[in-house]
């Protein structure tokens, strides 16, 4: 083995993929794709509306609308200052239930109510009310609706019976849960089930979305060598090994310093929108930079075996099809491991080269598991990884020189026999 | 300098690639692996280079097993080529240098004088995708000679060329023998490796069928027929000791000659009894010669008749 070479090898793949458009797209798409699933969603949720959403109710009791009114208003506001809610009184005298539905229903699809209310005679003991719409879905003012009539039916029940609203009010207040994790080291931090989250499911999308661009350019320059037969010089000047293994060195710089920029950038409009890092995070992210790093090279070996199978780009992508359901494997696990970081299921995922990387990224940060474990973890993904360079090696050795029709399996295991 | 003894090296399926194939090549010499294609010349270039293994028999070089160290000093042109269509020629050049371990202080220097002399001057930051094919391909010989390897393999350097830059390559390639390289010129163009070639090995099906220097194979499979074309009364010809059997026409005469004797020694027999407008040996040519070997019948489908070069 001449290091040399193979570091001549993997300088050229760095410094030159480092340039493609491949790279320098995957770049900049990773951040944006993390702040829209990030922040959109929250952005599109509290966009400020400005018309007061109108419920036609017919009311058989005749003395809920106006308690209800009231507190609908006092809790409920416009950014401009309107109420949310506007509840229209029917009249009950004139029209039954009937003849209201087929009056009123229309005007929901004018969009002059938002819904139909029927609060029937007997709510109090039936404690059921009816509500209709096209839109039943819109979960959120449904709850507004319901809580708020909820409300004012327990406040007339206890004006009714003479008793004390105010102390009622301030006995009903509902409880909040302050979680705080707590580790051994016996340093108390309160963690909110948010950050964890976002650090397992944040490592888990960078590993996948970093292996997704390493593969497009590591694949496609395969294809290149082979098909303009660069390959021939190639391994006319250095081995097969030290060819593939300095595709690896220069493949998992690019993927460095890719997750390196991902991780920056995450941070920096982590305190650009005023949100900071927890240290608590802080302090997590070596073992998760290590487990996504060594990810990465597990799934960039097997790409590079595989890879070089290919003598076009749709056969790139074909062999490509067949890893990606293995990198999104462990997202199929998530809130299984979150929820219990140490059931047997966790356990074994995350010895598992596939999921080990996610998995133990996940549980590091749900609940810290025995060191050992960590170690062993690190230890199956290590020898995994020789493992796999070592029957990559077989492959890549003879898949440069083979053009024409792509290896069969039986062809491929017949690589593998064959002595080096 | 490059010694292949009995190589052997039979595919998976049974073919014989090469089949007991032995050659040697010196400092300064030209040497031509010729015949059609898949006749076994790409697999024995592979196993010089280390690529692959041969089954039975050795290649030696300087007197070591080829290996990896042996590449280093080895350059290689592949018959079909391309480069990094992004990359710039400077790059791509200086790449390929270093994985040759022949990187050093020089080596931009070297890349800069390689282009002058192909007239590509100043071209180190173009993209290859810029250049035209025949630029290409002055690039890509370049690459092969630019770590001044002592051994080069050209295996079809002249194939889509015009017939300028085919003058070209044959300087520099003959320019590069004088210097003192090996070098190994691979092609199934049979006439044009006549006019380099200081030896030869015909393959076919794997088999070296005729091998020697061009001269010797030449006389080997050449008949001793001698033409004459002249003013004068030749019969006397076939009287001649020398002569083995004649035919006499007016004006032109082919005899052949009998074993051991050659064009000099008819020479003063007709110089002084006929006005001599053209005398030559009747050479074969190699392509006449592969023929000849393999049998008309066997010529493999695509063997292209050659274009001189």
């Amino acid at each position: 083995m001449n290091w040399n070479k193979l570091f001549a090898v993997a300088r050229w793949e760095f410094i030159e993929k480092v340039r493609t458009k491949a790279f320098v797209i995957g770049l900049f798409l990773g951040p944006v794709i993390g702040l829209v699933f990030s922040v959109l969603p929250t952005l599109l949720a509290s966009r400020a509306e400005t018309t007061t959403k109108r419920f036609a109710v017919y009311d058989e009791t005749n003395t809920l609308v106006a308690p209800a009114q009231k507190l609908l208003t006092e809790k409920y506001k416009l950014a401009n200052g309107k109420p949310n809610y506007e509840l229209v009184p029917m009249d009950t005298q004139s029209m039954n239930v009937v003849s209201f539905m087929q009056s009123y229903a229309p005007l929901v699809f004018k969009e002059e109510f938002i819904g139909l209310v029927v609060i029937p005679k007997d709510v109090e003991t039936s404690r059921q009310i009816e509500y209709r719409s096209d839109n039943v879905g819109n979960e959120r003012d449904i709850r507004s609706l319901r809580s708020t009539l909820e409300e004012a039916l327990i406040e007339q029940a206890i004006l009714r019976q003479g008793m004390d609203l105010q102390a009622y009010k301030s006995l009903s207040r509902s409880l909040e849960t302050k979680t705080v994790k707590i580790s051994k080291t016996g340093e108390a931090k309160e963690s909110g089930f948010l950050e964890t989250f976002g650090l397992a499911y944040g490592s888990a999308l960078i590993l996948m979305l970093l292996i997704i661009t390493s593969a497009q350019i590591l694949v496609r320059g395969l294809v290149e060598e082979k098909s303009n037969r660069i390959m021939e010089i190639l391994v006319s000047s250095c081995s097969p090994f030290e060819l593939m293994m300095g595709k690896l060195v220069g493949l998992s710089g690019l993927g460095i310093v890719q997750a390196g920029v991902w991780v920056g950038f995450g941070i920096g409009a982590a305190f650009y929108f005023g949100a900071g890092i927890p240290s608590a995070l802080f302090s997590l992210l070596p073992i998760a930079f290590i487990f996504t790093i060594l990810g990465y090279v597990f799934f960039a070996s097997l790409l590079l075996g595989l890879g070089s199978l290919a003598n076009t780009d749709q056969e790139g992508q074909q062999i490509f099809g067949y890893i990606m359901p293995m990198l999104a494997l462990p997202f199929a696990f998530l809130f299984s491991v979150m929820q219990n970081p140490n059931s047997t299921i966790a356990k074994v995922l995350s010895y598992i080269p596939f999921t080990a990387p996610t998995v133990m990224t996940m549980r590091v940060a749900v609940q810290m598991p025995p060191v050992w474990e960590i170690a062993l973890s690190i230890a199956v993904l290590v020898a995994t990884i020789i493992l796999t360079i070592f029957f990559a090696a077989k492959i890549f050795r003879v898949a440069i020189l083979s053009y024409g029709k792509r290896p069969t399996l039986p062809e491929i295991i017949s690589f593998l026999r064959e002595p080096s | 300098m490059l010694t292949v003894q009995n190589i052997r090296k039979t595919y998976k399926g049974g073919i014989k690639a090469v089949d007991d194939v032995s050659f040697t090549i010196e400092p300064g010499k030209v040497l031509g692996i010729l015949g059609p294609n898949g006749a076994g010349k790409t697999t024995t270039i592979r196993m010089i280079l280390n690529i692959i293994k041969p089954d039975a028999g050795s290649i030696t070089f300087r007197g070591r097993t080829v290996d990896e160290f042996t590449k280093n000093s080895i350059g290689y042109l592949p018959e079909e080529r391309g480069l990094y269509r992004k990359s710039t020629i400077a790059d791509t050049l200086y790449y390929f240098a270093s994985i040759k371990s022949a990187v050093n202080s020089n080596t931009k220097r070297e890349i800069s004088s390689w282009l002058e002399r192909f007239e590509l001057n100043g071209m180190e930051k173009r993209k290859v995708e810029e250049l035209s094919k025949g630029n290409q391909q002055k690039v890509q010989f370049i690459a092969a000679a630019l770590h001044n390897p002592d051994l080069l393999i050209l295996d079809e350097p002249f194939s889509g060329l015009d017939p300028l830059n085919q003058l070209k390559f044959k300087d520099v390639v003959l320019s590069l023998r004088e210097q003192g390289k090996a070098i190994i010129f691979c092609t199934h163009q049979l006439e044009s490796a006549e006019k380099i070639c200081d030896d030869i090995v015909l393959y076919n099906q794997g088999k070296s069928v005729v091998s020697g220097t061009v001269e010797e194979v030449k006389k080997r499979f050449g008949s001793n027929v001698i033409r004459l074309e002249f003013e004068g009364d030749a019969t006397f010809l076939s009287a001649l000791p020398i002569v083995k059997k004649s035919e006499i026409f007016p004006n032109y005469a082919e005899v052949e000659l009998t074993d051991g004797s050659g064009l000099n020694d008819l020479v003063p027999h007709v110089v002084s009894r006929l006005q001599l407008s053209k005398i030559e040996r009747m050479q074969p040519s190699l392509l006449s010669i592969f023929i000849d070997i393999v049998g008309k019948g066997n010529l493999p489908e695509d063997f292209v008749q050659p274009i001189s070069v």
